[in-house]
């Protein structure tokens, strides 16, 4: 069970991709493979957000039945 | 050659004009200075491109080029390698301050690139899909694209001191329905939504029957006074993102309500200041600020109407007209003011008050429509027929300001037309067993994708659940893939719609028609074009799959439209041009919206690329 109230939680990924990202972090500034995946995340999660925002405020895509708005 | 005026070229844009409500209006005497414009020079319909949505259709009117070429296909599609949508018309990519970063999908040059050039000038203004705006030797102002603070197409909100009270129960956006709470101050206290999860402080005070809007208790000057029914002017308010960047917006209020101590109060989207825009306005950066301190401050979201205002019930009608007539006479101002005191070879004006009239009010005007009332038709009917009114007036006045060494093109993207029944497309394919989900949520479903072989995304667009292609893909590529293609074609053409007896799918188009060359994945499969009169059901373009039956009547205010959709020939716009180089009375011969760019640039007498893919028509 995940521990909820914790700040920091773990997801796994594959041993190969992870060594992969070690490598293409050198002399990067970033500190640690974590820290780089969580950038990247970070970063899709903006753009994705960003995104939704804008496709479901479209006023061609707003829904004006009774059904539920935002996304399913 | 001294003393030869160089050639120029004017532009109105009057998006949706339809060529039945024009030649209807036109034979009423409700439209004199189009009339006096078609008598002088030539008409013809203008077939867009498909699918018939603005952005797509204008992209082509500004690059000459049809959209496989552009890279501007849809407002919304499936994102490659992935079951979601995404947006269609730009990309988003994360930026610096945890904001996002608009990039235009056009991959091909604008009229006003190409006219920079040739050393020539042009200003192209709220053109949709043209944003963000590139540089040029004139100037561009976003059209619709440009969001609002809050990186949406529009979203406002009510302030109310009842938030829970029953009169909200038919608003849809709940979300929108914002606390004003009393406080001991003798204050109402509400809470404005900035960028990145920001917040600025909303506070007014009831002093008689009236409302005083101020910047903070510390300072009592009213920053506006509203007598119920009454709009502000352009207020401003500061959010401080989570680094300490300062961002500047401005909004409209309206005093819509009250009773007692109960206050309802409208609020437009929180719009980028003009003087400083969180994203990219204008080109030159400094053009919108420059209109601001000339004119005053103005509606910079690229679809200034709050058609999902209306859509929701957040507002009245009156509300959404009023709100509506004031961007557009806004938008005229900043055309007459840049017309005149700058110099240009072209100047392109577009204006949304026809197709927002038409989307909204088509039910009012057609006794035929599931949703028209007579109450309502009684004030409600001429709405369209108003806005066609007011861009007459708009080619008058600029024709006036103008010599008569000007060329005048008044063209739209499409036309318009009425949706008496909705379409839900993945509803359809649901009960045909092409679409599986689990049960529904409250009206809606969410696909199965391990067992789907087939969704609806965009407008129209069919995306096959193809392997090797698609994360959980079933369908094999090469023959099942085509067997497939083909058999959704023939059942998809063969519906008919047991209320009228018709068939409600008028065509099935195969990627490769539509989209020449595109790589498979990145544009749907199959594409549907309706028979007139229906519209594809709401919420179908993002994918979702509605609980309600596959046909139904349309009683919302989406009323009208022409993105069906429908195919080109069916929704045209409409084609005038009159001035030096056009043959009074001359024949076009079923000109396309392809054929304007390079038709400008004959114009002009700039060289027509050889990239164009249209031809011109003189």
């Amino acid at each position: 069970m995940p521990d909820r109230k914790a700040k920091y939680t773990t997801i796994s990924i594959p041993r190969e991709l992870y060594r992969r990202v070690e490598d293409i972090i050198q002399d990067t500034g970033f500190r640690s493979s974590t820290e780089y995946i969580v950038y990247l995340v970070r970063q899709a999660v903006v753009a994705i957000e960003a995104d939704r925002q804008l496709i479901y405020s479209l006023p061609y895509t707003i829904s004006s039945t009774d059904e539920e708005q935002g996304e399913p | 050659m001294t003393g030869l005026k160089k050639p120029r070229v004017l532009v109105i844009g009057a998006d949706g004009a339809d060529p039945a409500v024009l030649q209807r209006l036109m034979g009423a005497g409700e439209l004199p200075n189009l009339a006096r414009l078609r008598a002088q020079g030539v008409y013809a319909p203008l077939i867009p491109t498909f699918p018939p949505v603005s952005p797509v259709v204008l992209t082509s009117f500004l690059t000459g080029v049809s959209p496989v070429r552009h890279g501007v296909r849809d407002f919304v599609t499936k994102a490659s390698g992935a079951y979601r949508p995404t947006l269609g018309m730009f990309d988003v990519t994360a930026g610096d301050h945890g904001l996002p970063v608009y990039r235009s999908r056009r991959r091909t040059l604008t009229l006003g690139q190409i006219l920079t050039a040739a050393g020539r000038r042009s200003f192209t203004l709220r053109v949709p899909g043209d944003f963000p705006p590139v540089p040029v030797n004139g100037g561009v102002l976003a059209g619709l694209g440009m969001p609002d603070l809050v990186g949406s197409f529009g979203t406002s909100a009510l302030y109310t001191t009842e938030p829970g009270a029953p009169r909200f129960a038919r608003v849809r956006a709940r979300s929108q329905i914002k606390p004003l709470r009393p406080a001991a101050d003798g204050c109402l206290h509400g809470s404005l939504e900035g960028p990145a999860r920001t917040n600025s402080s909303l506070t007014c005070r009831i002093v008689g029957d009236r409302l005083h809007v101020v910047a903070s208790l510390d300072d009592p000057t009213p920053l506006a006074i509203l007598s119920l029914g009454q709009w502000s002017d352009w207020l401003c308010a500061s959010f401080t993102l989570a680094d300490g960047m300062g961002v500047k917006g401005i909004y409209r209020l309206k005093f819509v309500r009250r009773v007692g101590e109960t206050v309802d109060l409208y609020c437009t989207p929180i719009q980028c200041a003009p003087s400083a825009p969180l994203y990219p306005l204008s080109s030159p950066p400094g053009l919108a600020s420059h209109l601001a301190d000339a004119l005053g401050l103005f509606a910079t979201l690229g679809l200034p109407a709050d058609q999902n205002g209306l859509q929701q019930n957040l507002i009245s009608p009156e509300t959404f007209l009023e709100a509506a007539d004031h961007a557009w006479d806004e938008q005229a101002a900043i055309v007459r003011h840049l017309l005149l005191h700058n110099e240009w070879d072209l100047f392109i004006a577009h204006y949304f008050s026809i197709d927002n009239a038409q989307h909204m009010f088509w039910r009012a005007m057609d006794a035929d429509h599931p949703g028209h009332e007579t109450a309502e038709a009684g004030r409600f009917g001429d709405e369209i027929a108003r806005a066609y009114r007011w861009v007459d007036r708009q080619v008058g006045e600029l024709l006036s300001l103008l010599g008569d060494d000007v060329t005048v093109i008044v063209a739209s993207d499409h036309g318009g037309g009425p949706i008496y029944r909705w379409f839900y497309l993945n509803a359809w394919l649901r009960k045909e067993g092409y679409l599986h989900a689990s049960p529904a949520r409250k009206g809606q479903a969410r696909v199965d994708w391990a067992r789907t072989r087939a969704c609806g995304f965009g407008t129209g667009g069919i995306f096959l659940n193809v392997r090797h292609r698609d994360l959980q893909g079933l369908v094999a590529p090469g023959d099942e893939y085509e067997a497939l293609r083909d058999k959704l074609a023939a059942r998809l053409s063969a519906i008919v719609d047991p209320k009228t007896g018709g068939r409600v799918v008028k065509a099935v188009l195969r990627a490769e028609e539509v989209y020449p060359g595109a790589r498979s994945g990145e544009v749907p499969d199959l594409l549907l074009a309706l028979s007139p009169g229906y519209g594809l059901g709401r919420g179908e373009a993002l994918g979702r799959v509605s609980s309600r039956p596959f046909l139904e009547a349309n009683h919302t205010w989406w009323s009208g439209g022409h993105e069906g959709p429908y195919l080109p020939q069916e929704i045209p716009g409409v084609l005038l041009m009159a001035g030096p180089g056009i043959p009074p009375g001359g024949h076009l011969d079923a000109p396309r919206i392809t054929d304007v760019a390079p038709t400008i640039l004959h114009l002009l007498g700039v060289d027509v690329p050889s990239h164009m893919e249209g031809r011109v028509l003189l």
